[in-house]
């Protein structure tokens, strides 16, 4: 196998902290009163720097090569969104014509 | 910064591009399209919900707290196996196998935490085709996602298991713990998707 | 690498990718014949409606009673037909067959990345072929819901008797083929990143490997949300759950108590997976085709670096153009603008890919050998089935052509005959490699025009109808009073293309016959210059005593001052050199 650069062990436990805490502040903001579209935004957010960071430090993608992170990011991330991005419009579009009253 | 004839050399054949091995590369493709099938469940719940005129309340449904040591468990185990991998690399076996174990240990709690979840939801009255908050697709969207995901963490816990027996006899390779270890966060990162978007959103 | 020994092992669980190149590829054509008995009766059926078959009446009492065809089986010999030659005859015998075949090959590998992986993905593809063919057996015969399978008719039980259990029966088959698929994707796309011979770079690929690469990575993208969606319409099916079936639905008189589900949904997943498939399944042929033109054309291929970028470009485009299937579904028309836009853009890389090939014929020194003829078949095929895609790309056209023959016309050109004629290509200038013996030329070229002529016939003349409002899966015409004139072709039709399918046999024959008979081939009969011509025919295992060197692209064909007109890639530049 072939060695590359290593992430510490110090940094695992780091980031465990980090998403540990975001957690909490995810779930604290869950209580707290805010508009719908700013809630969802918010833990939007959140949700992905976890993501980053397990996929980053975790999983070394920060230590491999750029073309390999595009191949998983354009891959999984990329093509999820574009999935989400063309079907949401027509769940908006039912919810629109189930609501008009006769 | 890598000049264009490096990069060439990596790409000229003879070797991996990625200074990956094959195994690494199958199994991140393999991430990749187990994750883009979680995809296709989340896209499927988003569309439902963004289409549902009333949608149940996860706060009233579910009980927080609980579910946020679920996420502990499992954010928890993720970091025990990367410092297994750690272990591996630097040779220091005894330490691999002990990280192994403890995410085994935390694989299996999330699993029975999550059983005792779904008990919890079923004895109130949820089912696949209907719920008493609301919208039968509330039912149907989270037993199936969440059911999809428990049985990729079941998978996960027998592959630590093996891993951990064959690394206590150091009958397996520190690639295998590595690759072992990548299945293992995915698992994880499912979750972070599914916590924030079952659970909170 | 350690040589297997023993029959089973050596020939039936075989880890070599070269044996199970071949094991996909015979039952790909296994499977190819029971589709096309298929097609024969669908063809009995519109050609003929009211004349009883009364063989075909014996022989099928529950679907052809007193040998007329009922409207439920028509709808289930449809669905089966699409569903065979899709997936388990172009796929199997193109794309997993050649695919396997091929790949370890012409980059200097000695096997896939993983080879028990492999061999696992082969016998999960015969269980699930087998799997699909089991369910005509099965209480209500097989599957009748199209082979896009959308519900609510795929997901009722009481639907249409397919819906019974063939649909149940239908979607693990499906779900076995997915697993299949992915498995031998990723050994693919694993291979081709890690384990090209040194000096193989990515631009000395041949297009051929270039097209599978693309279409593994395209398979493995595009197949996990149908899965998804399997899962649940398999759900929705013994469940109870209403992923895709809404509030409201009326069977028979009774009201179902499903509510809240959209079958829109089902359509997105679907055919997010439906699109890129056609490119898996397009791809291979088109690299196929490329890479046999230089070989009888003696000159390298004309713009190989823009038909990589074609094929890249086309690839990523196939990903995003799906609502092309959906214009008159009830999906949002903005959202159909935007898939019209896009993929009237994916006929840019074809048409260079194509316009590509045109070059790489003009001014050669061209030799008619089958495998040349069938690869100017391919670009004949490419050309016209392609323009029926602008028509329909085009949303508001689409509104009256969708569903038509127009659109049957359109895929058949493209999947029945690109692909078709691309895997036939393939057999033809391969089998001397795999079996050590050349295939008959008279025979096969024989072949080819028994194939062409009335195959383009049909599927042209299908456009017309689609024109003239004939739908599709429909299983007679005899009550539309402004289809009487389309429908009155139909005779002509189903005659042509029974010929089509009689002219297949010319191939089964050739193909036993040169097993046994063919004239030797050697290493290399076609004097071409990719690494698998230099290996003995057939290879051995592990491919390659040593590990080729690679020096040059793969066209060195009619190079200047070289005294062959050929320069294989492993030779040094010494081998190359100028001789007076």
């Amino acid at each position: 196998m072939t060695e590359h650069a290593d992430v510490g062990l110090k940094t695992y436990w780091v980031t465990w902290g980090i998403l540990l805490g975001l957690t909490l502040v995810m779930v604290g903001l869950d209580q707290a009163p805010m508009s719908r579209q700013l809630f969802v935004v918010l833990m939007l957010a959140a949700m992905l720097v976890k993501a980053t960071l397990i996929a980053g430090t975790f999983m070394h993608l920060r230590v491999e090569r750029v073309a390999f992170v595009l191949m998983v990011v354009v891959g999984l991330f990329v093509n999820s969104l574009i999935l989400f991005g063309l079907i949401v419009p027509d769940a908006f579009r039912i919810l629109e014509m189930n609501q008009v009253t006769p | 910064m890598e000049t264009t004839a490096h990069i060439a050399d990596r790409w000229g054949g003879g070797t991996c591009p990625f200074d990956a091995g094959w195994k690494k590369v199958m199994m991140w493709s393999f991430i990749v399209t187990d994750g883009l099938l979680f995809a296709g469940f989340l896209g499927g719940y988003g569309y439902a919900r963004t289409m549902a005129t009333v949608w149940p309340d996860q706060a009233t449904v579910f009980t927080l707290p609980f579910i946020a040591a679920m996420t502990f468990v499992l954010i928890s185990s993720s970091a025990t196996m990367a410092s297994a991998v750690w272990s591996a690399r630097h040779n220091q076996r005894a330490a691999a196998v002990r990280y192994v174990w403890l995410t085994l240990a935390g694989a299996v709690l999330f699993l029975g935490m999550q059983a005792y979840e779904w008990t919890h939801l079923i004895n109130e009255g949820a089912t696949l085709s209907s719920n008493p908050w609301g919208d039968p697709l509330f039912g149907a969207y989270f037993f199936v996602t969440t059911g999809f995901h428990g049985s990729h963490v079941l998978i996960g816990a027998i592959v630590l298991l093996v891993l951990g027996i064959n690394l206590a006899r150091g009958r397996t390779t520190t690639e295998n713990v590595e690759m072992a270890g990548l299945y293992w966060h995915f698992v994880d990162l499912v979750w972070v998707f599914i916590f924030t978007c079952y659970y909170l959103l | 690498m350690d040589e297997p020994r023993g029959f089973l092992r050596r020939y039936v669980f075989s880890t070599d990718h070269k044996v199970i190149g071949i094991q996909y590829i015979l039952t790909g054509l296994v499977m190819g014949l029971f589709g096309a008995g298929l097609a024969v009766l669908i063809r009995l059926q519109l050609g003929w409606p009211e004349v009883p078959k009364t063989l075909l009446g014996v022989w099928l009492p529950n679907g052809m009673p007193g040998g007329i065809m009922t409207p439920e089986f028509y709808l289930a010999v449809v669905t089966m037909h699409g569903t065979i030659m899709v997936f388990f005859f172009i796929s199997y015998v193109l794309v997993s067959g050649f695919g396997n075949y091929l790949v370890p090959l012409q980059i200097g590998a000695k096997d896939m990345a993983f080879p028990l992986l492999n061999m696992l993905s082969f016998w999960v593809a015969l269980l699930s072929a087998v799997v699909m063919l089991l369910s005509f057996l099965v209480e209500g015969g097989a599957a009748a819901a199209g082979w896009t399978a959308y519900p609510p008719l795929s997901a009722v039980a009481s639907a249409v008797p397919g819906s019974a259990l063939g649909q149940s029966v239908w979607l693990l088959s499906m779900a076995l083929f997915i697993a299949s698929f992915t498995m031998s994707g990723l050994n693919i796309v694993a291979t081709v990143f890690s384990l090209r011979a040194p000096g193989m770079s990515m631009m000395r690929l041949p297009l051929t490997v270039w097209s599978y690469f693309i279409a593994s990575i395209l398979g493995v993208l595009a197949f996990p949300p149908l899965t998804a969606a399997a899962i649940m319409l398999l759900f929705d099916r013994h469940l109870g759950t209403s992923f895709f079936l809404p509030a409201g639905l009326v069977i028979g008189g009774t009201v179902l108590p499903h509510q809240g589900g959209s079958p829109l949904l089902w359509q997105h997943l679907f055919w997010f997976l439906g699109h890129p498939e056609v490119y898996v399944l397009i791809l291979p042929a088109l690299g196929i085709a490329a890479d046999i033109l230089p070989v009888f054309t003696r000159k390298p291929p004309f713009g190989y670096r823009w038909s990589v970028y074609s094929l890249i470009a086309v690839g990523a485009l196939s990903m995003v153009v799906w609502g092309h299937h959906m214009f008159v579904s009830g999906m949002s028309p903005f959202t159909g603008e935007y898939f019209s836009l896009a993929t009237l853009t994916i006929t840019v890389p074809m048409a260079i890919y194509g316009v590509n090939m045109l070059g790489s014929v003009w001014g050669g020194a061209v030799r008619l050998t089958s495998p040349m003829v069938w690869s100017l078949g391919v670009i004949a095929l490419f050309g016209s089935g392609g323009f029926g895609g602008i028509y329909l790309g085009n949303a508001t056209a689409d509104m009256q052509l969708h569903d038509t023959y127009f659109v049957v016309g359109h895929f058949h050109l493209m999947i029945g005959g690109v692909t078709m004629f691309g895997m036939f290509a393939g057999i033809y200038y391969w089998f001397p490699k795999m079996f050590g013996r050349l295939m008959h030329e008279g025979l096969g070229k024989a072949h080819f025009w028994a194939t062409f002529v009335p195959f383009f016939m049909v599927f042209f003349a299908q456009h017309f109808q689609g024109l003239q409002g004939m739908p599709r899966r429909y299983y007679a015409f005899s009550t539309y009073e402004y289809l009487r004139e389309a429908a009155a072709q139909n005779g002509v039709i189903s005659m042509l293309a029974i010929a089509v399918v009689a002219g297949q046999f010319i191939f089964l024959a050739n193909f036993l016959w040169s097993l046994f008979r063919g004239r030797v081939a050697g290493e290399d009969p076609w004097q071409a210059t990719t690494l698998e011509w230099t290996v003995p025919s057939p290879p051995p295992h592990g491919n390659f005593v040593a590990q080729p060197i690679v020096r040059r692209w793969p066209y060195d064909y009619s190079v200047d001052g070289v005294s062959h007109d050929y320069v294989p890639q492993t030779a040094t530049a010494s081998e190359a050199a100028v001789t007076s």
